[in-house]
C-alpha cells in the first residue's frame, strides 16, 4: 500500500525527514510514533500529497506521488481517509451535513450521499447527534464524525494524525477500537501518535521516528 | 461528476451563501445594477436617438427659405425649378404665417413669444420631400446648391446636416456612457470581490476540508463562482427592470409633451441581443469578482 524509498524533506536549511525508507502492506495496522517534532505530521503530509518530498520516491496506493500531476491529486485523495487531531469539522454545518457534503463534493447523488452519511454515522455511534452542530457535541463524538467523514469514499488507506490528542484515555480507546474495526474490514490504517499508551492496544506494527529519521526495526523492539 | 449534480451543488451552496449574508450580497447586487443602469441607460438613449435619426434621415426633407422681401415671380420661379427636378417626390409652400402657426403648435409654451415680437421672424419656405433614391448627402447637397443660387432664396437646408451633427453627439453620448458605466462596473467588480472574499475567509475550513477529501478544484471554487455569477445575474435583472421603468416613463413623458419630433419618436426597449449582452455583462462582472476573490485561497490546505 505504501512504499517509501530514501525520502528526505527539507524546508530551506531545516531538514524535517532524512532518508526515510519503509513499506506498509495492504491490510496492515501501523503506528507511527515519536516525540513532538520528530516528523510524524510531515511524513503524513507527504503521504496524502499535501507536500512533495525533496528527494526520494513515495508510492501510495499504486501512485508515485513525486511524479503525480496536481490535477490528479483529488482523485488520489479519494482513495484515502484522513483524520486529524483538531477534527477539521465545519462548525456551521450539522454533524450530518459535515459527512454528507463529502459525498456531494466527490460526485455522489444527493440521495446516495444522504444514505451513506446516515449509515456511517450509525456505524461510529453518533447517529443520535446528526442534527447537532460540531461545537454542540463532545470531542470524542467530533472525532467519530471525522472518522465517518473519512470513510465516506470507502478509502483503501486511512491516515490519522494524532487522532486521540484532544481526547481523554477512555474516548481515545473507543476511537482506537473503531480504527481497529476499520482495519479488520480490509482498510490499511496508519496512525501517527506520540501517546505510548495507545500503542499495542489494538495490535499492529510500530514505526518510530526520531529527529526526522526512522529508527531501525530491531532497535525499536 | 455529472453536470447536473455539479450545478445543483454549486448553485445550492451559492444560494445558501446569498441568503445567509443578505446585506453584503445586496450591496454587491445593487452596485452591479447601478453600473448596468448607467451603462444601459446611455445605450438605451443612444439606441433610441439613433432610431430617431434613422427615421429622420428617411424623411428626406429639404427646406428652401425665401428672403424676407421676395416677390411673387421669384416665388413662382423657385416653385417651377423644384417641380422640374426629377429628384422631387413632393413639395409645398409654407408662408410666414403658416410657419408661425406651426411654431405655436410645436412649442405651445413658447407660442406667446411671437406676439411680443414686432414682426414675424420666421421666413416663408418650400418644404420639399426628395425621392428615396436621392436621400443621401451628396444628392441633397447638389439640390440645395442649385436652389440656393436662385433669386429670392435665402438658404436651403436639408436635415442630413443636422442629423450628422446629432449623430456625432449620440456617439459622444455613447462614449461617455461607456466610460462612466465602465468605471462603475469596475467598482461593482471590486465590491463583488470583497463580498466573496469575506465568504472565502468565512469558508476557509470548508475549502481545506473539501480539498483534503478529494473534491476537485472546480467543485471547491464552483460555489464561489456560482455566487458571483448569481450576484451578477440578479444585478443585471434589477438593472433591466429599472431601465424598463425609465423607458416607460420616457414614453409617457414624450407622448404627453407634444414634442415636434413626436411623429418620429418610437421609444423602444433593448432588443434581444442587447438584453442578453447586458445580462452577460452582469454575470461576467460577478464571475470576475469571484475569481479575484478566490485568488488568495489557492494555497489553502
Amino acid at each position: 500500500m505504501i512504499r517509501c524509498f530514501h525520502v528526505t524533506k527539507s524546508y530551506g536549511a531545516i531538514t524535517a525527514l532524512t532518508d526515510i525508507s519503509f513499506e506498509i502492506d495492504e491490510g496492515e495496522f501501523v503506528f507511527l510514533t515519536g516525540q513532538s517534532g520528530a516528523g510524524k505530521t510531515t511524513l503524513l503530509r507527504l503521504l496524502y500529497r499535501a507536500e512533495l518530498p525533496t528527494s526520494g520516491q513515495l508510492i501510495v496506493a499504486g501512485r508515485n506521488l513525486a511524479t503525480m500531476p496536481r490535477r490528479q491529486v483529488p482523485r488520489f485523495r479519494r482513495r484515502l481517509g484522513l483524520v486529524f487531531q483538531d477534527f477539521k469539522l465545519i462548525e456551521d454545518r450539522t454533524v450530518f451535513d459535515n459527512v454528507a457534503l463529502v459525498g456531494l463534493a466527490v460526485g455522489f447523488s444527493f440521495t446516495e450521499s444522504q444514505r451513506r452519511a446516515s449509515e456511517l454515522l450509525r456505524l461510529v455511534g453518533v447517529d443520535g447527534r446528526a442534527q447537532l452542530f460540531p461545537p454542540q457535541v463532545s470531542g470524542g463524538e467530533q472525532q467519530r464524525v471525522s472518522i465517518a467523514r473519512a470513510l465516506m469514499t470507502a478509502p483503501q488507506l486511512l491516515l490519522a494524525d494524532e487522532p486521540t490528542g484532544n481526547l481523554d484515555p477512555k474516548r481515545a480507546n473507543e476511537i482506537m477500537r473503531i480504527f481497529h474495526a476499520i482495519n479488520r474490514s480490509g482498510t490499511t490504517v496508519l496512525v501517527a501518535t506520540h501517546d505510548a499508551d495507545l500503542i499495542g492496544t489494538v495490535g499492529g506494527r510500530t514505526m518510530i521516528l526520531e529527529a526526522g529519521r526512522l529508527v531501525p526495526p530491531l532497535m525499536s523492539q | 461528476m455529472r453536470a447536473d449534480r455539479y450545478l445543483k451543488l454549486c448553485f445550492g451552496e451559492a444560494l445558501n451563501g446569498l441568503v445567509g449574508r443578505r446585506r453584503a450580497a445586496a450591496s454587491a447586487v445593487m452596485l452591479i445594477a447601478l453600473s448596468l443602469v448607467v451603462l444601459g441607460g446611455f445605450l438605451l438613449v443612444s439606441q433610441n436617438l439613433n432610431g430617431l435619426l434613422h427615421r429622420w434621415r428617411e424623411r428626406g426633407h429639404v427646406q428652401v427659405f425665401l428672403e424676407p422681401g421676395f416677390t411673387i415671380p421669384q416665388q413662382q420661379a423657385v416653385a417651377d425649378a423644384i417641380r422640374e427636378s426629377s429628384e422631387i417626390d413632393s413639395f409645398r409652400f409654407m408662408s410666414a404665417d403658416e410657419a408661425a402657426t406651426q411654431f405655436r403648435n410645436d412649442f405651445q409654451e413658447l407660442g406667446d413669444l411671437l406676439t411680443f415680437l414686432e414682426e414675424n421672424p420666421l421666413p416663408a419656405s418650400f418644404v420639399i420631400t426628395v425621392r428615396e433614391r436621392s436621400r443621401n448627402e451628396a444628392a441633397l447637397l447638389a439640390l440645395a446648391e442649385i436652389w440656393e443660387t436662385m433669386p429670392g432664396v435665402d438658404a436651403a437646408q436639408y436635415d442630413l446636416e443636422v442629423i450628422r451633427r446629432l449623430e456625432l453627439g449620440v456617439n459622444g453620448l455613447r462614449f461617455v456612457g461607456m466610460v462612466l458605466g465602465g468605471a462603475v462596473l469596475i467598482a461593482a467588480i471590486i465590491t463583488t470581490a470583497n463580498v466573496i472574499r469575506v465568504l472565502v475567509v468565512a469558508r476557509r475550513q470548508e475549502i481545506i476540508v473539501l480539498r483534503l477529501v478529494g473534491a476537485t478544484e472546480s467543485v471547491v471554487r464552483g460555489r464561489f463562482l456560482a455566487e458571483g455569477a448569481t450576484q451578477g445575474f440578479l444585478g443585471s435583472v434589477l438593472a433591466l427592470l429599472i431601465l424598463y421603468a425609465i423607458c416607460r416613463i420616457g414614453v409617457s413623458f414624450v407622448t404627453a409633451g407634444g414634442s415636434p419630433l413626436l411623429p418620429l419618436v418610437e421609444l423602444q426597449f433593448f432588443n434581444a441581443l442587447l438584453f442578453a449582452q447586458l445580462i452577460g455583462l452582469g454575470v461576467t462582472a460577478g464571475l470576475i469578482g469571484a475569481l479575484v476573490a478566490f485568488g488568495g485561497a489557492d494555497s489553502l490546505e
